[in-house]
């Protein structure tokens, strides 16, 4: 398509690019469709004005008496019996759709005890939170200078001469000094197993909740480790 | 198309009276069930899918019945229905197989499966012709030509005016005289 000179000369006042690109059409009308166009919308005008409206039938013959003539020569067919079902097959699906809404919910945690719930939900969350926050301080105050270089605590030797000798004679003669004071104050089981005193007497009752296997296995190992 | 209105605001009296509902209902079903189904086989094509989608159709009518106004008659209102439904049926189709059923082979080959069909009769010829169209120009064609439907009321049914439904028609019928001459 040739361009108009003047648009042309705008054109290329504006983009040269553009202006050297040619204009023809990318997009094809179907064949024959200009030279049908006006017969159609003629058509279609004169439908519009149609004010009687031929019945079908005869609408059909005239359009094409080929495809009139076809007209009662079914081709899908039907399963017997299918519409004599049918109503009642639709009864049926609708008297179960409204049992199935009909049928009552029991909905847990409903009215009362679903704000009683609800308060219970809310202060778990919140214990969660607060035992949270606690760990956090106690976790930050973990990673505190040692206390020799906490300038808030004194070391302890600093502060003897501030307690008085009776309280402190009082602390010492409540707490053992010696293994002898435990020997002397502790019960003979207790004593047994703290200092090991196991003989061949109290061996077979240490041992007889053990069962055999077990036992067997241990001896193994203990061997095999002796012979290596 | 001779369609018995006063006998359908009748029924719809009785449907709205909850003695005599449900009878109300069968009676509509009873009437309309053969001209719903055989507009709803004529766009699913598959008996299977015709009687899925016919029954939805009765089950929406039965929800929607209480609102139905009557300034739009009864079996204007229930082609309506039935048309959404298959349309809308065949819509998940294409979805679900992601085949368009516009597509020429694929409406062919929906027909092909059908027991009796057969390439070399000319009521099959029409059928294969028949789904060369367009959803809404197949609509139009098979409302006027099986169930020559008024335009008036296609146009009611279609929310298409009068003027182009017929020229729907009259490009419809060509094509399918062309496709059986040609085929």
């Amino acid at each position: 398509m040739k361009r108009n000179s003047d648009i042309e000369k705008e054109l290329r006042e504006i983009s040269p690019v553009v202006a050297e690109l040619g204009n023809d059409h990318v997009f094809q009308a179907p064949p024959g469709y200009f030279e049908d166009l006006p017969q159609k919308v003629l058509t279609l005008i004169k439908l519009n004005e149609e004010h009687t409206e031929l019945p079908a039938n005869e609408e059909i013959k005239q359009l094409s008496p080929l495809i009139a003539a076809l007209k009662n020569k079914s081709a899908l067919s039907v399963p017997p019996g299918y519409f004599n079902a049918f109503p009642q097959h639709i009864t049926d699906k609708l008297k179960l759709a409204e049992r199935e809404e009909e049928t009552p919910v029991i909905r847990m945690n409903t009215g009362k005890k679903r704000k009683w719930m609800n308060y219970v939900a809310a202060a778990a969350v919140t214990g969660v939170i607060a035992i949270s926050a606690l760990f956090l301080l106690n976790t930050s105050s973990r990673e505190a200078p040692p206390l020799a270089q906490n300038e808030d605590i004194q070391p302890v030797s600093s502060r003897l001469p501030e307690i008085a000798d009776i309280d402190l004679a009082g602390y010492l003669s409540a707490v053992p000094e010696t293994p002898e004071w435990l020997l002397e104050n502790a019960d003979a089981e207790f004593e047994q197993i703290a200092f090991l005193k196991i003989d061949d007497s109290n061996l077979s009752d240490l041992l007889k909740d053990i069962p055999d296997e077990i036992l067997r296995n241990y001896e193994q190992d203990i061997s095999v480790e002796v012979a290596l | 198309m001779a369609i018995n209105h006063a006998d359908d605001i009748s029924l719809l009296q009785e449907f709205r009276n909850p003695a005599t509902k449900e009878k109300a209902f069968t009676g509509i079903i009873k009437k309309y069930q053969e001209k719903l189904y055989w507009h709803v086989r004529r766009i699913v094509i598959h008996h299977e899918d015709a009687n899925d989608v016919l029954q939805n159709v009765f089950v929406k009518v039965w929800k929607g019945l209480d609102n139905f106004r009557e300034d739009s008659q009864l079996y204007t209102w229930l082609y309506r229905v039935a048309t959404n439904e298959s349309l809308t049926y065949i819509e998940q189709q294409k979805r679900k197989s992601s085949l368009s059923i516009d597509n020429e082979g694929s409406m062919v080959n929906q027909l092909a499966a059908d027991k009796d069909f057969d390439a070399s009769k000319i009521e099959w010829k029409l059928q294969m012709a028949i789904q060369q169209l367009p959803d809404k120009q197949r609509i139009v064609f098979n409302l006027r030509y099986y169930d020559e439907m008024p335009y008036e009321e296609m146009s009611r049914v279609l929310d298409t005016s009068e003027g182009a439904l017929k020229a729907s028609y009259h490009h419809a019928v060509k094509k399918i005289e062309d496709f059986i001459l040609n085929h």
